[in-house]
């Protein structure tokens, strides 16, 4: 071995050598580059605040199907159960009818939210698809527009959600920083 | 309090669940002229071709939202003093002091039950 450390360089070994420097430097340009597209997929925004978000969103959904459903049910038991006549019964009835009616609005609530779901993956899909164009895999889109350090790979449509959803105030139901109807009244009633 | 109860409502929402909701509610409340629209858009032709006695709109609709809507009719001479309540999820505080901000008469968090609708609605336009 001591030998072969003495022995000077053949050409052949410095060429071997400089194509293997090269090759490294190529491997760490690419990885730089990889480096830099994968921070701006924007991970940290997605595991903490949209896949968050996502969470809240389905278990609220689970919850408020959950909660309508045992809603009908006891309005349906409570008239099957009924032993009231005349205009008693009338009134129970009224009263379970209403009932059914504010359970019903689950609908809405758990549309709006599944929306939201929908909307987050989307934006996730496009992310996806600019990161595999610029990482070249695939058939991914290019990203436009100028491209900073700190940009991330949001795609047109997150981008124009986003910047509606700001400008209208529209985040949709529940989440962090919902208040009920009581902090509602108020604030209602102190903000001039 | 005393309601007209002759008065014109308009309910706009783009949930039609959510319409025929409030639309019953109303009508259980003794309301019986009651018409919808899906947005703000299609809510200022109806306001613009009719007087309607009390305004109950969504926030989050498409493509124009509750809260555009309500500045549209805020901006509008013939339109202004309409009252206007906000039936809605958006319930942040932010949400609750644009509206206020921007002339809402009450407003609503959903889910909510009849009793709410009807305190809001007296408060709003009882005697």
């Amino acid at each position: 071995m001591a030998h072969s450390v003495l022995r000077p360089a053949a050409p052949s070994d410095t060429a071997d050598r400089d194509g293997q420097a090269r090759e490294i430097g190529t491997v760490a340009v690419r990885m730089a580059e990889l480096r830099t597209a994968i921070s701006r997929l924007g991970v940290l925004d997605i595991a903490e605040t949209k896949l968050g978000a996502v969470h809240v969103d389905i278990n609220d959904v689970l919850a408020s199907t959950r909660s309508a459903a045992n809603t009908i049910l006891e309005a349906a038991e409570d008239l099957l159960a009924a032993t009231q006549t005349g205009n008693d019964y009338r009134m129970l009835v009224e009263q379970r009818m209403f009932a059914l009616m504010e359970a019903c609005s689950f609908q809405d609530l758990t549309g709006q939210r599944l929306q939201r779901v929908t909307h987050t993956l989307q934006a996730m899909e496009e992310r996806l698809r600019i990161f595999a164009g610029t990482v070249k895999v695939g058939h991914g889109t290019a990203l436009s527009g100028e491209v900073g350090p700190d940009t991330v790979f949001q795609g047109e449509v997150e981008r124009q959600r986003a910047a509606r959803n700001d400008a209208n105030m529209v985040h949709g139901p529940g989440g962090a920083g919902a208040i009920p109807q009581e902090t509602v009244d108020w604030l209602f009633a102190t903000t001039s | 309090m005393a309601l007209d109860t002759s008065m014109p409502i308009l309910v706009v929402d783009d949930y039609q669940t959510m319409v025929r909701i409030i639309k019953n509610l109303l009508k259980q409340l003794g309301f019986e002229d009651v018409d919808d629209a899906s947005d703000g858009t299609a809510a200022l032709d109806k306001l613009k071709q009719k007087k309607y006695g009390l305004v109950i709109s969504d926030w989050n609709m498409e493509p124009m939202t509750g809260y555009e809507l309500l500045r549209q009719v805020r901006s509008d001479d013939g339109l202004r003093t309409t009252p206007f309540i906000m039936v809605t999820a958006e319930s942040k505080t932010e949400n609750v002091i644009a509206a206020k901000k921007a002339g809402v008469n009450n407003y609503i968090v959903k889910p909510f039950n009849a009793q709410t609708l009807k305190t809001k609605i007296e408060a709003v336009c009882g005697a």
